[in-house]
């Protein structure tokens, strides 16, 4: 071989390191990365229904920025505005939707068109070329949470426009083709506007854009108090609302029942006594529960199921453990709450057999308004001992002086707080079989003590059963934990002394998660 | 029942309470469904694991090391590894629900890189699933490279050098007791049994409480499976597990090379010498 | 120019220790600037093996880890050191196997290299190991660990090492004039070559097996199921590239041992060796470039372990190769020496590479190994060691020098 020939080899191999050297090094410095420095997040104009199949990345919007940016020149310099002087939230102003083509230069002369006026004048501005706007990014989903206008907003607006309801809800007039008030039938804007973007009825973003910040912005106009016309002020997380203004929220007005018996004329259960009043006051709007209409659940949710209603039976829609909108499903999230989480923890299954009845009643009997579980000075001393000395393990560790009625009154106590649980903690065993489980609890005799079921030492052959030692401190501790009470330490229950000597621990401490 | 068999009965109950040690009620062979073998393993639930370091205590008495400083939180600030002095380690982890505290040791594979990488079978894999170190050892060190788990320490500061690992309390076993650091944990974070059945136990405890755990057994079949299995209720990730160790056990990566071992050794002379003749004759 | 050989036959034990004392003596200057350096080096090597056996292998003697169990001892010398022994094999193939009589002239200074280089190396493995007193149980059944590709490597060294003793006797009972002896130790000759190469070929693919089991802890570029063949095709030209750097050092230093007609016939010699050098590193350049796209690896490229990967496959295997393909067609000496030297360094950073570079490459750089003064010098001590034991053999038994008139005649 010949030198050139040789020549040529290296150099053809030096081209292709560089190739996959800088193919590889483009993919770092793409615009992806200079965007890292975008202070709010932007909205992805897509528009897919004209666009149908995308030739580039959706643009990624960053409205706050325009809003700041054109302070002075205000919303109309991209909003149409109608004859009342409403701006019309479409994007672009001459929004030409003929053709798929004619839709892209509507964005693209507004867009780079404003953009290049304001360069040419010198003032801060956008980009121009394509690939500064259709940058490629992963995962864009809406980053705006949704607002969702609770009892406490509700009443605010009610204040702020004296109870004229016609100001915001309204039917839809499908012959004269228009909207129209109708008294006794206001409920939530999704129940009708819940579409996709483009479709006949206006999606709840379009909806409610065009309202509400119309009608804020009128307000500031005429100086009287108004909600926010920027995006933050509405999309952001939710204030956690103070029991004083949540007390001054008066009760919203709608026809609705105090007290009302669930049932259906085809059921074989009897009817569930539901107290609709006292549950109103549980719940951030009406919509926690009347998640599609204002109508009573069997309306869309028959025993049968129907096509309303997705096919959810009613059985499913009142008692679904995982949803947040059936009875059942709620009442296991508040179990879930720490004061309740000691116990129901691990008291699996939500509906047990012979708790039916206890919402099954059929009617409101005056027993079944809130009970309080007696307390217990009086009744049962032999029943719940004062304090038990657990020396059972006494070989290895100091004997533990258990509390035992201290604990059974805190329960007590709690249980009889809670208007859920005297509804359910009808008898006092109830709260017993907290941490005497597997076993019934009869009136006049003691359950039987943890060791006659956990054994002292390890079985090989039952490997579900802790041995006692475990048994205890699973107890106790993941009792403690749920709860959320504060850590404990090992000598908080083994008394001053150390444990197991052999094993020193020095007062070593157990963190509660 | 006679006088003696009365006394004997009771000073058997007596004794055995009072005896403290928690005996192994005469399995030291577990049988499976078809009467062979089955290994033993141990159950780590991380849900349990309340991390106050009984179990790095009683590993470390029960086998001469020295014993650690339990007495506080300090040492949860920083991620250990076992060492040759400590044999098990209890690592915090900083997760969505909460504090997570994890034991690590050795774990026992069921085919365990480390043996077949002994080359003189320093490492055993006992059948009953133990993985023990032997003094035969040459201080090669090659089952520390090999260990997917980097399990195997070396003393390298001692001239007469051991590999010191867990070994399952394997001396304990032999006298029917429990491992030291199951028989030392509070809340029964770990369990020792015959590995199927503790499989069986931690499905049944994901089945049971859908919603608190992963639904996931690590070391049901990583790199074969292993006797040390472990329940999480986060990601096993997000606690210092590695996902991406695979199900193919580890001694399996050189077989396909000892394979080619007798191919090489009976193919290589016969092709050689042929070259060799073919090539001489026509020469001559 | 005929050397000192044993001029009559040695009769009895009494002559034998006379002749033997009269080799022991020096040949040649003793204050040469490779002595004055090695020297010291040996001897303080020798005090710091004593220092380390007392001590154990933990600091200051090496900075092994927990992380980082294998160090120089092993990716130096053992493992690069084996692959550029490499060339006892491959040369016996081509002069014993083939026929060729090209490399003769080569052949037992080759085969005496390797010879010492697994001795010595072997050597550095019995220091590396922990329990080095434990060091015979592979071998004596305590106990077999068949399992383990380590045990198939250690059982190959040793047979290696006595089939290269078999190769290279021939010229020790020139050298003792034990006539009957040398006939018989030539007839095995082949034989020994076979059963080397058999072993060669194992043992070089295992020592990259020894890592299979290191899967994760070995940067995805370099680890692949096929390490044990990368292994062995790359030894077949580290051991060629040791060759010429060796012969070329030879060459020099024991000149007037070499006559006029073996001198010409070096250059066809050196053009042959970068021929089979070509050849084996686009092979294995290939194989390399095959086993990246297999495993699809072109994200990791562009990043400093990538850059690092480039080095060692295209300036330390392509670029070479590329150098040794225009040297032998130019028959430009000095491009093939050079070539040789960049392919050596490409093998110590592959071996190394798998040891502890891009073995556990994830570790911080304050955690990382590097090795100890101690570490290093009782490294160089060795290779020092082996290239005084080298240089005495050469000096007395007919390596480069001709053989006896009584033994080329048969």
């Amino acid at each position: 071989m010949n030198r050139k020939l040789f020549t040529f080899i290296v150099l053809i191999g030096i081209c292709t390191y560089c190739f996959f050297l800088f193919r590889e090094t483009g993919k770092i410095w793409s615009a992806e990365y200079k965007a890292g420095n975008a202070v709010a997040r932007p909205i992805f104009i897509s528009d897919t229904d004209m666009f149908k199949e995308l030739e580039r990345p959706p643009v990624g919007f960053y409205h706050d920025k325009h809003t700041v940016a054109l302070e002075k020149e205000g919303c109309g310099v991209c909003h149409l505005q109608d004859e009342k002087g409403r701006f019309i939230f479409k994007y672009p102003k001459l929004r030409d939707e003929k053709t798929r083509q004619s839709l892209m230069n509507s964005y693209h002369d507004n867009c780079i068109g404003c953009h290049r006026e304001r360069a040419k004048a010198g003032k801060k501005s956008g980009a121009v070329t394509c690939g500064e706007c259709h940058v490629v990014k992963k995962g864009y989903e809406e980053w705006l949470r949704p607002v969702e206008l609770d009892h406490y907003l509700h009443y605010q607006h009610e204040k702020a426009l004296d109870k004229k309801c016609e100001l915001c809800h309204h039917l839809y007039n499908e012959e004269e083709k228009k909207p129209i008030y109708k008294k006794g039938t206001e409920s939530s804007c999704r129940d009708c506007h819940r579409g996709k973007e483009g479709g006949k009825t206006a999606s709840f973003r379009k909806a409610a854009h065009a309202d509400c910040i119309n009608c804020h912005m009128e307000h500031n106009r005429e100086g009287k108090t108004a909600g926010p016309s920027n995006c933050k002020g509405c999309h952001v997380e939710m204030k956690q609302r103070t029991i004083s203004e949540m007390l001054a929220v008066p009760r919203p007005e709608r026809g609705q029942p105090d007290k009302v018996i669930i049932s259906s004329e085809d059921a074989r259960m009897k009817g569930v006594p539901f107290d609709h009043r006292s549950h109103e006051s549980y719940t951030r709007s009406c919509r926690t529960c009347h998640h599609k209409t204002l109508n009573n659940c069997k309306t869309c949710h028959p025993l049968k199921g129907s096509a309303k209603g997705n096919k959810v039976a009613l059985a499913d829609a009142y008692h679904r453990a995982s949803s947040g909108r059936s009875c059942v499903g709620c009442h296991e999230s508040k179990k879930s709450e720490p004061n309740c989480a000691g116990c129901h923890h691990s008291i699996k299954g939500a509906l047990t057999n012979g708790y039916c009845l206890v919402c099954h009643s059929g009617s409101f009997r005056e027993d079944q308004a809130v009970r309080r579980l007696e307390t217990l000075n009086a009744s049962l001393p032999e029943m719940a001992p004062e304090v038990i000395d657990i020396g059972v393990l006494k070989k290895k560790y100091m004997p533990v002086r258990f509390p035992h009625l201290a604990h059974v009154r805190k329960l007590f106590e709690i249980s009889n707080r809670n208007r859920l649980a005297n509804y359910f903690h009808a008898d006092k065993a109830a709260i017993c079989a907290g941490c005497h489980h597997y076993t019934p609890i009869e009136h006049k005799s003691p359950p039987p003590f943890c060791r006659d079921c956990h054994n002292v030492s390890f079985d090989l052959q039952d490997l579900k059963k802790p041995r006692l030692v475990a048994a205890y401190h699973l107890q106790c501790i993941n009792c403690h934990k749920r709860m959320k009470l504060k850590p404990l330490k090992c000598t908080d229950c083994h008394a001053e002394k150390l444990m197991d000597k052999s094993l020193s621990h020095k007062n070593r401490s157990i963190k509660v998660r | 029942m006679d006088r003696r068999e009365f006394l004997k009965t009771i000073g058997i109950g007596i004794g055995g309470v009072a005896c403290g040690d928690i005996l192994i009620p005469s399995i030291v062979n577990a049988q499976n469904a078809f009467g062979g073998n089955e290994f033993f393993g141990v159950l780590v639930d991380t849900t349990r694991c309340i991390g106050c370091m009984r179990c790095e205590m009683a590993c470390a008495e029960a086998h001469n090391l020295p014993l650690p400083d339990i007495s506080n939180d300090s040492v949860f600030e920083k991620k250990r590894n076992t060492t040759e002095t400590r044999w098990t380690v209890v690592n915090r982890y900083e997760t969505e629900k909460g504090k997570i505290f994890v034991k690590q040791q050795c774990m026992h594979c069921n085919q365990p890189a480390c043996v077949a990488a002994c080359l003189v079978k320093a490492m055993k894999k006992r059948k009953e699933a133990h993985v023990t170190w032997d003094t035969n050892c040459i201080g090669c060190r090659l089952c520390m490279v090999s260990c997917p788990f980097d399990m195997p320490k070396f003393e390298y500061n001692s001239p007469l050098p051991k590999i010191q690992k867990c070994n399952l309390c394997w001396d304990r076993f032999q006298e029917g007791k429990l491992p030291a650091c199951v028989e030392a944990c509070p809340v029964e974070a770990l369990k020792f049994g015959a590995r199927r059945d503790l499989l069986d136990e931690a499905n049944s405890r994901i089945f049971q409480n859908p919603h608190n755990y992963v639904h996931h057994v690590y070391g049901g079949h990583e790199v074969g499976g292993t006797s040390y299995i472990y329940l999480s209720a986060v990601p096993f990730e997000q606690i210092g597990f590695r996902g991406d160790l695979g199900t193919t056990p580890y001694p399996e990566f050189t077989t396909g090379f000892l394979h080619a071992v007798p191919f090489v050794d009976v193919l290589w002379p016969l092709i050689l010498l042929g070259i060799n003749r073919a090539i001489r004759r026509e020469e001559d | 120019m005929n050397g000192k050989t044993a001029t009559e036959e040695i009769n009895s034990f009494k002559d034998f220790m006379i002749f033997i004392r009269s080799e022991l003596k020096p040949k040649g200057r003793i204050f040469t600037i490779f002595n004055v350096i090695s020297a010291p080096i040996i001897l303080l090597g020798a005090i710091l093996i004593v220092y380390r056996l007392a001590k154990g292998l933990g600091w200051p003697v090496t900075n092994l880890s927990q992380d980082f169990p294998w160090g120089i001892w092993i990716g130096f010398d053992v493992m690069t050191g084996v692959a550029f022994a490499g060339g006892a094999y491959v040369l016996t193939f081509v002069v014993y196997v083939l026929g060729a009589k090209k490399y003769h002239p080569i052949i037992r200074a080759t085969v005496l290299n390797g010879f010492l280089a697994y001795v010595f190396y072997t050597g550095a493995i019995f220091l590396d190991c922990g329990r080095w007193w434990n060091i015979v149980n592979p071998m004596i059944g305590n106990e077999f660990g068949v399992n383990s590709v380590l045990f198939l490597v250690a059982w190959h060294f040793l047979l290696y090492t006595l089939a290269e003793l078999v190769e290279f006797s021939p010229a020790i009972a020139e050298w003792l004039g034990w006539k009957k002896i040398r006939k018989i130790l030539a007839s095995l000759t082949l034989g020994a070559v076979i059963f080397g190469i058999t072993l060669s070929t194992l043992h070089q693919s295992g020592l990259g097996a020894l890592v299979m089991m290191a899967k994760w802890k070995i940067h995805p570029l370099w680890y692949t199921e096929f390490i044990p063949v990368l292994f062995f095709i790359s030894s077949i030209f580290a051991g060629l590239s040791m060759v010429i750097f060796e012969g070329t050092i030879s060459h020099r230093v024991f000149s007037q041992q070499i006559d006029e007609e073996h001198h010409r016939t070096y250059d066809d010699i050196l053009v042959g060796l970068g021929k089979i050098c070509a050849v084996a590193m686009v092979g294995y350049f290939f194989l390399k470039v095959l086993v990246f796209i297999h495993g699809k690896h072109w994200s990791l490229i562009n990043t400093p372990m990538g850059y690092w990967y480039l080095l060692e496959l295209i300036g330390l295997v392509l670029i070479p190769c590329l150098i040794f393909v225009q040297g032998v067609k130019d028959r430009n000496l000095l491009s093939i020496r050079v070539a040789a030297i960049l392919t050596m360094a490409g093998i110590i950073i592959n071996r190394l590479n798998y040891v502890f570079i891009a073995y556990k490459w994830y570790i911080p750089m304050s955690e990382r190994y590097f090795p100890t003064w101690i570490e290093i010098v009782i490294t160089l001590a060795i290779v020092f060691a082996e290239i005084w034991v080298f240089r005495w053999i050469v000096n007395r038994m007919p390596v480069l020098k001709e053989s006896p008139e009584w033994a080329r005649e048969e």
